[in-house]
């Protein structure tokens, strides 16, 4: 069988399709008149309301620091939080500016680029806000617990940030990219979503290959 | 466009291109159930353009972008839920009393498809359709001689796996 003729056997399933399908006009009606929505507007009006709790949430933290004087470790806690919060709260916009600017019915290669840099940069956000895990352990301490907390007191203390520390450093470091093989590995790759981040990174470079001029593979 | 010629308009289009949502949807989507959540989810996307529709693109090529990209985010997501899940298949395909030899050799071309990845297997609906390669390139978003490149490529392929059935 040659070009032509698998050609000709696909115009011909084609002729056969308009044939054989039926469509639905009643529920093509509904789509029109009820306010149907489609995945990315979904993803992007989560993000606007993620964000929006995002600004709530460090300007009641600003708020407490402002009117929390005297406590250097509150501040500091707090303070570092906020700025992790910040940082999420920018890169959520820069993701709704980007999702706003993409149009479906542009060429695949820029839209499927656009989405994926957007679900990339969101893990993103995520790995980078564990790593704020061990401030909201800290921010209760005072002058007085520091100097009469006693060696038990500290002792557990130091236990809990600790592990705390560790489980956000060791979160972090298993949503990045470079984590593969070995099953177990793999497993909790899947129930960490890093597996996700790594096929949409791996898709990424498929789409740079695919507009990559080559002669031969 | 007034409302009620858009409205009227969009289901004509939709009529006259079933065939694209359909042959996309089957490409992409191995599980019947999804399958008909994909064609809700591109007919969803063309609604929403379709005020935006440039006139400069035949509505296959602008029908074969929105249903590709849609298809391909929505075959990468690990989540199926649809925000507006609407019970009834809209496009679904009525028994045929005569099924012939056609049935083999397009069942070998989406096989074929099937083992494609995502990007090439849009390039290959394409070609199957007869697009040109000006069209191919625009809808991809990479140069035409690109296309003829990958098209060449294509075909040496489908050529081996016909032969291979063929023997």
């Amino acid at each position: 069988m040659n070009e032509l003729d698998l050609k000709n056997a696909w115009q011909s399933y084609d002729r056969k399709l308009d044939r054989l399908l039926e469509v639905n006009f009643q529920q093509l009606k509904d789509i029109q008149s009820i306010k149907a929505e489609s995945k990315i507007n979904s993803f992007k009006r989560s993000h606007v309301i993620v964000m929006l709790l995002g600004v709530a949430w460090v300007w009641f933290l600003g708020f407490l620091v402002y009117h929390t004087n005297g406590n250097p470790y509150f501040s500091l806690s707090i303070g570092l939080i906020i700025l992790f919060n910040v940082f999420a709260v920018l890169l959520y916009l820069r993701h709704i500016i980007i999702l706003s600017s993409i149009n479906i019915a542009e060429s695949i290669t820029e839209t499927q680029r656009r989405l994926v840099k957007v679900y990339t940069s969101y893990v993103q956000v995520g790995r980078v806000l564990l790593l704020q895990t061990p401030l909201y352990c800290t921010w209760w301490y005072t002058d007085e617990l520091v100097q009469h907390g006693g060696p038990l007191f500290w002792t557990i203390q130091a236990v809990i940030v600790s592990v705390f520390t560790g489980l956000a450093i060791y979160l972090f470091r298993k949503l990045s990219l470079k984590n593969k093989s070995g099953n177990w590995v793999k497993r909790t790759d899947k129930f960490f979503g890093a597996e996700k981040l790594q096929n949409a990174i791996a898709f990424l470079d498929e789409i740079e290959e695919f507009k990559k001029e080559k002669d031969s593979d | 466009m007034k409302a009620m010629d858009k409205s009227e308009l969009f289901l004509s289009v939709i009529d006259s291109n079933k065939g694209i949502i359909y042959k996309v949807a089957n490409s992409y989507c191995k599980n019947s159930e999804n399958r008909s959540d994909l064609v809700q989810e591109i007919i969803i996307h063309l609604w929403k353009s379709f005020g935006n529709y440039n006139e400069q693109y035949e509505h296959s090529t602008w029908m074969y972008r929105i249903a590709l990209n849609v298809a391909i985010s929505f075959y990468r997501k690990a989540k199926k839920e649809l925000a507006t899940p609407l019970t009834d298949n809209i496009i679904a395909l009525v028994k045929d009393d005569e099924p012939g030899e056609l049935e083999e050799n397009v069942s070998l071309l989406y096989q074929f498809i099937n083992e494609l990845d995502e990007l090439n297997k849009a390039l290959m609906l394409l070609y199957l359709d007869n697009k040109t390669h000006k069209e191919m390139a625009e809808v991809l978003g990479i140069s035409e001689t690109n296309v003829a490149t990958k098209i060449g490529r294509i075909k040496e392929k489908l050529k081996k796996k016909f032969s291979l059935a063929n023997s």
